[in-house]
Formats: C-alpha cells, structure tokens, sequence
C-alpha cells in the first residue's frame, strides 16, 4: 500500500530583542552561566513581570508578513508544570487568544508552488538550559530564561520531508527579512517540534499521529520525518498500531525513542496571567508595524526572473538573503549600471568573499552606492574587471571611496591611443615568431601578445583597446 | 461535584504534593466540603456576563532597554545547593 | 503618656520639634516590644540593630536641617510576606524559614524614602492563607485584648504590634480581608487600599489578582498618612495604575454632613453575630446624627462572593506556590529519588496543612474538566460582583458592613475545621473581588470586652472619602488609639 506523510510544525523562533520579555536583563547569547538573571527571570518570590513592547511588535509583523489575523486584543496564559529549567514553575505564555491566527505562507518545492498554513503564532517566554555537572547532577543555566519566542503552529498540510526543510527555509528567510530573529541556528535560535501521522494514499482520514522534540536543526528536521514516516509504515505494514505519545530525536544516532506516551499527557491549567494586563494593538501602531514590512523573498524572487532575467537558482540566491537582496535592489535602484551586472557581482565575488570569510554582508563595509561606483568604473572602462576585483576587498574592508581605492591601488586603465599604440608597436617589434604565428594562421597567438602588452602596460593597459589595436596592426601587416 | 479518591490522587500529582501522611480519604472529605461550598456558584445564573478578556488595565509595557542584571551570587544565595555556577538538581533525563 | 502610646501623627509632631529622637523613639519601641512581646508574639524577625541605624541616619539628617517627610523617623513593622533585601522573609512557613530575599519590595524602597524605621517582620497565617494567625509555621501570635483570643488574620503580627503598642504604625497584606479582619479583632485601624494604588512588587503572592498592600494604624490619621507613602504607580507592576494621587493626609476632613452611607441588608442578617451588627447598627446611627444620610441598600450577590472567592484565590495560589518547588530557594527535603520526588518530598513537607489545602483546591479548579465549570464561571461572576457594586455607588458615597461575624475566637476554637474558618471571611472577600478599597476601625466591644469593628466600602479611588468618613466617625465615638495591655 501506499501511504501519504501528514506533517505540522510547530516552529520556534526567539526573538532579537535586546532584552528579555519580562526583565530587562540581556538576551546575549554565550554568556558565562547565571549572568544575565534577575529577581524576575529567577522566579524570586514576589518578582513580577512586565512585557516587553518589542515581543508584541516583532510578533505581529511576523503575522503580518505571514497573511494571518493580528487580534487587536489579546492577553497572557500562565502554562503550569514543573520542570528544573522553568522557575517559576509556569511559563508566561497565550492560550486561547493569540496574537496572531489563520495564516499561511508560500514557497516553492522542485519547482511546484506549495501554500502551508498556520493556525497561530503567539510569543512566550523561552526556559532556562540544563547542564550536567561532573557527577551525577543535572545544573541549571538561568540565563535563557525569559528569552523572548514566537511560536509558530502550521495545519497539517505538509507531505514530505522536503516539504518541512523547504517550509522552514521560507520561515527562516521570512524571520531574517523581519529582521526580527538572529537566525543563528547553532544557538538554537530556531527549534521545531514536528507532528507526524500517516495514511494510506488518497483516504482523508488523519492517522494517529506522533509527536517528535529536540529536532535542533533544519537538516535533522528533514532526517526525523523521514525516520518517523518510514517507521510508522513499517508499523502499519505489520499490521501493527501507530501510539499517540511524544518522541524524542536523537540526531547522532538518526533514530527517534519513546518520551511520554499519551497517558502521560499534561494538564496544563492554562489560566490568564493576574501579574500582566491585556494587549491592546491600536490603529496607529498597526500601521507602524505594516509600514516595517519589507517586500518578502516570494515577491522579490519573481521580479528577479522577470525583470532583471536571472535564472531561478540565481534569483533564489538572492532573495534568500535579506541583505543580498537589498543590495541588489538599491544598487538597481540607482539606474547608472546595468542590473544584471550588480546581480553577477554578488553572484560571485561578493558572495565568495563572504563564504571564505565566514561573515554576512551586514558585518562588512560595502555599501550599495559603492558597489554601483565601482561596476559604473568598469563599463568606462576606467578600470579592468580584474581591477573591480581588488577594488571589491577594499570595499568590503575600508570606508574609502571607490576613487580613493583606484587611486591609491593605481588601478586606472591606460585607454590612450597613442600610449596603447607605442605600446603595441614595441611589442610587435619584440616577437616576430608570434607575429609570423598568426600570420600563418595561428590566429590565437594573438593571445600571447595580448599579454605581453599588458606585462609592458603593468596590467593598466585597456586589454580590449589593445586586443583592437593588435588586431588592426596584424591585420594591416 | 463529587471528590473521589482518583480526583486527589490526580491533583496531588499535578500539584506534586503528597497528601498520604493524612490519608487520600481524609484529604477527600476536607476537599468535599470545601468544594460544596464552592459549588454553590453553580446555582447563579449570569446571563449575558462571561469571562472576558479583562480591559480594566491595558498595555502596562516596558520598552526594550537593558537593565543591568543582578549577581549570580546573590540569586544564588538561597539555592539549596549549587554546582558549577549553577543551582544544582538531581540527573534529569528528557 | 507614655511614647509607645502615642500616635504615629503625634510622633511625627514631636520629632519635628526635636522633642524627641529617633533613635528615643526605636530604642522605646523595642523597650515596649521586649515588655509585651513574650504575651504577644507579633514579630517572626527582630532588626533592632538596623532600626538603630537607620534612625541615628534620619536624626543626622533632621539635625543637618533637611526637610523631611512627615513620618520620618517613626519606627513601623512590616509583615513578613513582604521582601526585605538580606532581611529573612518568611511567609511564616518551613519553606522560607531562611529565605533572605536578594531585594527590596517596592514598598520597602517607599518606607526607606519616606524615613521609616521598620523593626522588624510581623507573623501571618503561612503565605497569608487563613484568618486567624493560627496558620503560621514558625510563631504563636495572640490578641493583645486577651491572649486566649486570635488576633485574626492573616496580618495578625501587624494587627497586634499595633495593638499592643509595640509600634504605632504598621504594614500589611489583605487577599480576602488580610488586613481588614485582623484589625477589627484587635481594635485597630486597617486600610485595604483600590487594587493597583500600592505597588505589589516584592509582595509573595498569594493571589495576584486580589493581593493588596495596606497600612494599620491606632487611628484614621495615621492609617491615612502611612496609606500616602505607600500609595503610587511602579513600573515593576504591571497592574499598577499610572496615576497621580492627592494627600490623603491633608486632604482629611471629618465634615460629613450630606454624605451618603449604604447599608447592605445582606450584611446584617444570618450568620451575623448579635452584637457585633448591633454596634454597626449603632455605628450608622452616629452617622445620621452627624449629618449624613444612612439609606439601605442591597448587594444581591454577597452570598456567592465566598465560592467565588475560593475559587479565585486558590486557582492563583496553585500556580503562584508552583515555584517553590525545593530547587531555587527555600526548603529542600533531606532524602528524595530523583527530582519528582525532590518536588514532592520539598512541597509536602515545606508546606503547613492549610497551605496544601488551597493549592490542592486551586489545581482541580483549574484542570481539565472542571476550569469551565469552576474558575471561568468565578472570573464571569466577579464581573458580576463588580457590576453590583458599581450599582451601589451610584446611590451612595461609602458603604458600612460588620468586618466578621463575630469577635476574636478563641485560640484553637476553628482550626479543626477548614470550612468554618472560611465563613468568617463572608464580609470582608467581596471587596477584592470588585478590587475596592475598604477600612476598617473599631466601633465598640463586645461582652467579653473585645473590639468590634466596623468595615466602610468605598468606590474605587474613594480612599478621601473612607478616611473622612472614619475620622468623623472616630472623633464623635473616641474610639480611637486604643492601646491593649
């Protein structure tokens, strides 16, 4: 029998405010442990939370950007277990009133438009991080506690696994053009926890359906679904039964193990928070938080194709990327060089540069007018592409002019006749056998010479004003 | 509603106390009275008024500016024990 | 006259004219405490040394000839629910029996500003569930009118250092009549202030929604000037009104003629003492013959205010005690298997009875099956609750109701049954329910020669008209800076 995979997510996102959600120690990531703590995200008896603006701000453009529903009155929902990482033993959450519902976002997969939904997206306030001690001991880190999230809940309408990975991307990207997540996935700043059901094809009945957690990376996303799906089969095929109950992945030995089964199941005891008041969003904030909007990867990636004609991969390339993306738009923007040519560049050197180096665009110096400077220089044939190139590094590294840069490298092209000519000529003059060469037919010797005129030139020589030159002269010769 | 002894035991998990020193019946009957009492709410009928989304008090928020944290040393000061820099709990496994 | 038996208002008065110090005054009030506190038993925790200090500080000041503010210098104690910053708060319980808090409640950063001199931290039923002071895991508290009497509660220690004389002035908490209750037992003057017009950051919750700060004092005056230093907006608390208020202090006035005064019927019927609705009766009396207009009124809803109550207050308590859970602070059992058990064992026994009592209510009103049926249909009938009130208001200014059924019972008389204790707060729940601010003040005794008092309502805000209506009250009957013992 063949059966279909049916997935939902539940993707969280923490959030890059400067502070927590409720106190205003620091979110930083890496600190030494127990540094960033406070009465508040210690739970001390008596603390009391007070939330942070920029949680619901971030949380609505991200309903926002994501076509959902932002409830202009919401509040927040104590969820109440115990567990050694959570202090005050409930976590500040939203229950039946989140901020934001009913949204989708699309993306592509091999090609074909796909659409997933989201029931939901509400913020809460992240754990703290359990260690184990050299004993036998488990400590706790206190220092995420209180780090802001969104949590991201999808309908079941995901199929593959490649369906998941690529769902995520389309979430990471969105969350990185929001500029509202760091998205650096080893410090865990994106986590899912994935529901997973079968069926045989074409029944709509939901099958049961298992819950799998501690899934830390896109890749190990796409690993458990495939693991999962394929075990619930061979279950089936078995003739056996697929168990409601929690999963736990465990990536290095690419196989998943019983957690809690359903029995097990928590009540939670969800009530409002009394220590916080209602959320209200008025008119005037909305339209703050719609204006903050860029136009998202989708959008961006069509006009790529469209309008500039860039081949889908390329333009994925691009859109992928928050940064690159803007790059490449303001550059446009400016209309003094040719598009595509601004799209190659990043394409390219500027992209190679930023993967030798282990940086991201934002963490350099290059700015958008400078790269158009320096690309105009190049169709004036002011300078060589070759001398764009090193132009670039200093781009990338200085706050220099891309004159200055020219200047102080000496990069200018030599694009004076009468220099290029004595320079031709002495050339000419100095290898009669490659001259004779082409002249017996060897019509790429002129390669050599090419190069030789640009050795005698210190490379500043306009290599197409020679290349004309010595045409012309070995032609006429 | 009635309290059984499965309610009490169910609770008392969810609660993590363990009312067995004084005997789940005990605890059932104390329980029952008070939910009794309690139970009396029932009988009032509210109409219209539900539980809303209390508006009395909205948008009491802090704007996103750090605050200088407190020392470890003393958040740690009362835990009972402390390893590593950290407060200190028996091997959890999940 | 003694100085422990003067008023805080009368303190400040001397101080200002350098008739008295105040280190004189905290080296008497720890003189008065050392003579009756082994009959009384309001202190948990004792900072004498302290005291000393910060008032040789205040003196220092007033000799540099700084303007001070009016209760600068006069000693206070501070309940024990309240965080003191390297001061052991307790809650009265085994579970924080050596918690010292690594800061300040807001309201201590206030008394500090305002050069208050606190003495120590006053006993309470265990994290400020119960009425009687009986609750309290590390002290005996007793009435300072007869020590085989309760003093209420569950700010029973504030209640009776005041009583006794031990301080003039003193800070308390009141969930469901925490304050109001205890100082009707005791002969005192007690203020429940509007929800959200005392910062509750730094008070360990017992329930969020209903918890409110609140001064006792001997008489009106001083309840209304230690209500001025407690009162105002903190950012930390989120449910705290970002508003501005008048001087309570200055703006009292015992003119009441053409004031309004409700009665609830359903105050004064079954369940109710004899005695004790016969000095209200006689209280409101007083009232016509000082000019205002008694009228009586109805609050449909009372009956339902203590389900609701319960309901309320336990479901937050579940989650609120949640944290103490043996890892961060407080009690850790000695033996367990594991962390469940660590929970388990540090919660059962940390715990007192009464303690576990509500958490256990509180967690079945909220869990599956029954949070519809319980918590959501209390938080519909508080709306209720309120709405019945704000009906009141619009017929009079204050509302006037017995605080308890009945006077000060006797040590041990109620602890046996959980329910009982319950029905003595039939009076006092329905205010915190609304959120409403409320005094409280003696206005007789009873046969045994214990206090009765009478409690007053007022809209929210209406805190100006409470203490208006006291002071007139208490200056036609004398009943006021009754000192016991």
């Amino acid at each position: 029998m063949k059966y279909e995979p049916v997935i939902g997510l539940e993707v969280h996102a923490e959030l890059s405010t400067k502070t927590k959600i409720f106190c205003g120690c620091s979110t930083a990531f890496g600190a030494e442990i127990n540094t960033h703590v406070c009465p508040v995200c210690t739970g001390q008896p008596g603390a009391l939370p007070v939330l942070n603006k920029q949680v619901v701000h971030y949380a609505a453009k991200m309903g926002v950007a994501t076509h959902c529903t932002v409830n202009r009155l919401c509040k927040s929902d104590r969820k109440n277990y115990f567990y050694p990482d959570l202090p005050k033993a409930y976590q500040i959450s939203q229950f039946d009133v989140p901020i934001c519902e009913n949204g989708y976002v699309d993306f592509e997969v091999d090609g074909e438009p796909k659409r997933v939904r989201f029931e939901r997206i509400h913020f809460e306030e992240d754990a703290g991080k359990l260690l184990h001690d050299e004993g036998d001991g488990t400590v706790v880190d206190f220092n995420r506690c209180g780090v802001p999230l969104i949590e991201m809940v999808t309908r079941p309408d995901i199929h593959s696994a490649a369906e998941a990975k690529e769902f995520l991307e389309t979430v990471k990207t969105t969350l990185s053009y929001l500029q509202i997540c760091d998205c650096r996935m080893e410090e865990g700043s994106i986590r899912c926890d994935v529901n997973v059901s079968v069926r045989p094809m074409g029944s709509d009945k939901l099958g049961t359906r298992v819950e799998m957690k501690n899934i830390n990376s896109f890749s190990a996303a796409e690993r458990a679904i495939t693991y999962e799906v394929n075990r619930q089969i061979d279950v089936l095929e078995e003739g056996g039964q697929i168990i409601q109950e929690t999963r736990r992945w465990d990536d290095s030995r690419g196989k998943n193990m019983v957690m809690r089964s359903k029995e097990d199941a928590q009540d939670y005891r969800y009530f409002p928070d009394p220590d916080l008041v209602a959320v209200e969003i008025d008119d005037a904030w909305m339209e703050q938080i719609e204006s903050e909007i860029p136009e998202l990867p989708q959008s961006r990636y069509a006009r790529y194709i469209k309008d500039i004609g860039l081949q889908p991969k390329e333009a994925r390339i691009l859109s992928d990327s928050f940064d690159k993306a803007c790059l490449l738009d303001d550059g446009v923007a400016m209309n003094r060089v040719d598009a595509k040519a601004i799209a190659n560049w990043i394409l390219s050197d500027i992209s190679k540069y930023l993967n030798d180096k282990g940086l991201e665009l934002k963490d350099t110096r290059l700015t958008a007018a400078k790269l158009v400077d320096m690309i105009e220089l190049i169709e004036k044939n002011t300078i060589s592409g070759n001398a764009g190139k090193k132009v670039l590094v200093q781009l990338f590294e200085t706050d220099d002019s891309v004159d200055a840069i020219v200047e102080k490298l000496g990069l200018k092209q030599v694009s004076d006749e009468g220099a290029i000519r004595k320079l031709v000529d002495e050339v000419l003059a100095a290898n009669p056998k490659s001259v004779a060469d082409y002249k017996g037919g060897k019509k790429n010797a002129i390669g050599f010479l090419v190069g030789q005129c640009m050795k005698a030139s210190k490379g500043k020589g306009n290599p197409k004003m020679i290349n004309q030159l010595l045409s012309k002269t070995l032609e006429q010769m | 509603m009635a309290i059984t002894r499965e309610n009490v035991e169910y609770i008392a998990n969810l609660a993590r106390l363990d009312p067995k020193g004084k005997g789940f019946d005990k605890i059932a009957e104390d329980m029952q009275g008070i939910v009794s009492m309690v139970d009396q709410l029932q009988e009032l009928d509210l109409g219209d008024i539900t539980d809303v989304i209390d508006t009395e008090r909205k948008n009491a928020m802090r704007e996103d500016v750090p605050v200088p944290s407190y020392d470890k040393e003393d958040i740690l000061a009362n835990a009972p024990s402390v390893e590593c820099g950290g407060v200190s709990v028996p091997r959890v496994v999940e | 006259m003694e100085l422990y038996q003067k008023t805080a208002a009368e303190l400040s008065a001397m101080l200002k004219n350098k008739e008295v110090s105040s280190v004189e005054l905290t080296k008497a009030a720890f003189a008065r405490t050392a003579a009756v506190e082994e009959k009384v038993g309001a202190y948990i925790t004792l900072t004498e040394e302290k005291a000393l200090a910060d008032a040789a500080a205040i003196d220092a000041k007033r000799a540099a000839g700084e303007e001070l503010p009016l209760l600068a210098g006069v000693p206070v104690s501070v309940k024990d629910n309240i965080c003191t910053k390297g001061i052991r708060t307790t809650c009265a319980s085994k579970m924080l029996e050596n918690f010292n808090p690594p800061y300040d409640a807001t309201v201590m950063d206030k008394l500090h500003a305002a050069g208050l001199v606190m003495t120590g931290k006053t006993n309470l039923d265990e994290f400020a569930m119960g009425s009687s002071c009986e609750n309290s895991a590390l002290q005996k508290t007793r009435n300072p009118h007869n020590p085989d009497h309760v003093t209420g509660g569950s700010s029973g220690g504030a209640a009776a250092s005041v009583a006794a004389g031990e301080v003039s002035i003193a800070v308390g908490s009141d969930t469901g009549g925490s304050i109001r209750q205890p100082a009707s037992f005791c002969g005192v003057v007690g203020l429940k202030p509007t929800y959200g017009t005392v910062s509750r950051y730094g008070l360990i919750a017992f329930a969020s929604s209903l918890d409110q700060i609140g001064p006792f004092g001997r008489c009106v005056e001083d309840a209304a000037m230690l209500a001025d230093v407690l009162r105002g907006y903190d950012k930390m608390d989120s449910t705290s009104y970002p508003r501005e208020y008048d001087s309570l202090t200055a703006g009292l006035n015992a003119d009441i003629k053409g004031m309004k005064i409700g009665l609830p019927k359903e105050y004064f019927g079954e369940g109710i003492s004899e005695e004790v609705s016969k000095s209200v009766l006689a209280a409101a009396e007083t009232y016509r013959q000082l000019g205002a207009e008694v009228v009586e009124i109805s609050l449909p809803l009372s009956k339902y205010a203590l389900p609701i109550y319960y309901i309320l207050s336990s479901a937050e308590a579940s989650s609120n005690l949640a944290r103490f859970d043996g890892v961060k602070y407080g009690y850790r059992a000695e033996q367990f298997d594991g962390i469940i058990d660590l929970y388990v064992k540090s919660r059962s026994e940390g715990f007192g009875p009464e303690v576990q009592r509500r958490i256990m209510l509180g967690t079945y009103v909220l869990s599956s099956g029954y949070y519809d049926a319980y918590y959501k249909k209390a938080r519909a009938a508080q709306r209720a609750i309120r709405a019945d009130y704000a009906k009141a208001f619009e017929q009079v200014d204050v509302i006037l109701t017995p605080v308890a059924p009945t006077t000060a019972y006797k040590v041990g008389e109620k602890t046996s049954d959980p329910l009982q204790m319950y029905m003595g707060d039939i009076c006092t729940v329905s205010v915190n329910i609304a959120g409403l601010p409320a005094m409280v003040q003696p206005c007789g005794f009873d046969s045994n020669k214990l206090p009765i008092g009478m409690q007053l309502i007022g809209p929210r805000f209406g805190e100006q008209k409470l203490v208006n209506a006291g002071l007139a009250f208490e200056k036609a009957s004398g009943l006021s800076n009754i000192v016991a013992l």
